[in-house]
């Protein structure tokens, strides 16, 4: 017995809507791109626009996933009302990661037409750098709710802090584990959220190297396919408390 | 209530067997034991669940709908595990505090629980039985009374008209008119032979309303009566209370 995604639209829509971006969180998404037009490169540890645009794209990404996220993977006031109607709570949790995909889409989309608009403006544009910050925000947006929705559906008490600790981790675990053997790189570059492999995947669009791109897109792929089975198999566990 | 929703082929509740039913949950301490070798049966017509508190009739409705799972003993709805007959026909449970989400309006709420997302049977002000309800359609939940959520959570355990029904005090919080619309809605559906279980501390409400007692303390069930029986031999579901939990003569 399925609810449908017309159904799961309605909610996941107010749920934007009046709790989380909400309206007015929305218009800062929307309006936060101006900065992208500001002299980033005058920032002394940004240096280059082309840099402040990714780091203000990673920063938009993953507040607005954090936030739609927020919780648990899906979250008790909704689970115990489809559970007792035989609705499968693990389908009710696939169809709002797809909703979430959607709304992270759209806000990608316009990020980087932001983006791209404003290395345009300063001569640093290039056909690639459209797609490529695309792909850059929707990859970190989408790693971010994945890996968030994992740990909520799995008990843990504050998603949100332990994903922004695995992206920590994740960005800093070259300089971390420098001297650690090759095998431990690796098994902490499969284990932690490829957040860099977000950048990687924006470079490699933007200078065409699309076997690059391919090798990223797969590795971030499989993190995301793992996550979200093992997400979805955790709400669908779900009991109420006491 | 007709069946507009056409779900529900069977034409009476199903009966509930609980036998020597055993159910561990996780508590706030750790793990604790709610039910401990439980037997008792539940046939369609509205039957009170009575007991102190922490005797495990929340536990007890939770296990019935599928909520939480069985560690021990055999229970069974209309023959079938519960799981079986949940996913065919779903069930209709009210928690003691319903959690609802804040941020839905009523209408996006109630549809939502509404399988395959059918129309919400009713019309005007009279939804799903409940006298009311479709005022409430457009307000958003989070501003609404306690008595009128409650009437809320009480509509999303009818939509898709269950055959069985589970409420755990749900006249707790009600003012006396909200308590008579509800006790009139229930006796409708145990008449039509939907099996209705009724946790409550209100034997007096009880009373009007039950056709059957169950008696449970410790997760066990101390008895069972018709109502006849209890108000042959005891006088009132009070009296017989006062027997069964504190030793007085009834």
């Amino acid at each position: 017995m399925n609810r449908g995604l017309r159904t799961a639209w309605r909610w996941r829509s107010a749920y934007w809507r009046r709790s989380s971006p909400g309206v007015a969180g929305g218009m800062v998404y929307a309006l936060l791109p101006v900065l992208f037009f500001l002299p980033l490169e005058a920032v002394p540890i940004i240096e280059e626009r082309g840099r402040g645009i990714l780091i203000l794209t990673w920063f938009l990404s993953v507040a607005l996933a954090l936030g739609v996220v927020a919780g648990r993977g899906l979250r008790e006031e909704e689970s115990i009302w489809l559970a007792q109607k035989g609705i499968s709570l693990g389908d009710a949790a696939l169809e709002d990661w797809i909703l979430d995909a959607g709304l992270f889409s759209v806000a990608c989309l316009w990020w980087a037409a932001a983006g791209a608009l404003a290395l345009w403006s300063v001569g640093h544009g290039s056909p690639g750098s459209w797609p490529s910050l695309f792909a850059f925000g929707m990859a970190t947006c989408t790693v971010t709710r994945t890996f968030g929705g994992l740990l909520s559906a799995w008990g843990g008490r504050r998603p949100s802090d332990l994903t922004v600790l695995g992206a920590f981790l994740s960005l800093t675990a070259p300089v971390l584990l420098v001297k650690q053997p090759v095998l431990v790189q690796r098994a902490a570059d499969w284990i932690l959220p490829p957040f860099p492999e977000a950048v990687t995947l924006m470079g490699a669009i933007r200078a065409g190297e699309l076997s690059s791109a391919g090798g990223a897109l797969l590795h971030l792929l499989s993190f995301i396919g793992v996550c979200l089975a093992g997400g979805v198999w955790g709400v669908s566990r779900w009991k109420p408390k006491g | 209530m007709n069946s507009s929703c056409g779900r529900s082929e069977q034409l009476r509740g199903p009966e509930v067997v609980a036998t020597e039913l055993v159910v561990a949950y996780e508590g706030g301490k750790g793990p604790a034991l709610g039910l401990r070798g439980l037997t008792a049966r539940f046939v369609p017509g509205i039957t009170g669940l009575v007991g102190p508190n922490g005797a495990g009739k929340s536990t007890f409705l939770r296990t019935v709908c599928g909520l939480l799972p069985p560690s021990g003993g055999a229970l069974t709805l209309g023959g079938r595990e519960p799981s079986a007959f949940i996913a065919a026909h779903g069930t209709g449970f009210l928690p003691e505090n319903p959690p609802l989400p804040p941020y839905l309006t009523v209408r996006e709420f109630l549809s939502g629980v509404l399988p395959g997302g059918a129309p919400l049977p009713g019309e005007g002000d009279d939804l799903l039985g409940l006298p009311g309800l479709g005022s409430l359609l457009p307000r958003r939940i989070g501003v609404l009374s306690h008595g009128q959520r409650k009437k809320v959570a009480l509509g999303a355990a009818l939509s898709g008209e269950p055959w069985l029904l589970l409420l755990d005090e749900p006249t707790n919080g009600l003012d006396p008119g909200a308590v008579r619309e509800l006790r009139e809605v229930l006796t409708g559906l145990g008449r039509e032979g939907r099996t209705v279980i009724v946790s409550s501390h209100h034997l007096d409400e009880l009373q009007r309303m039950a056709d059957a007692l169950v008696f449970v303390r410790d997760g066990q069930a101390l008895g069972a009566w018709t109502r006849r029986e209890a108000l042959e031999e005891h006088g009132s579901f009070d009296a017989l209370y006062e027997k069964a939990f504190l030793g007085r003569p009834g």
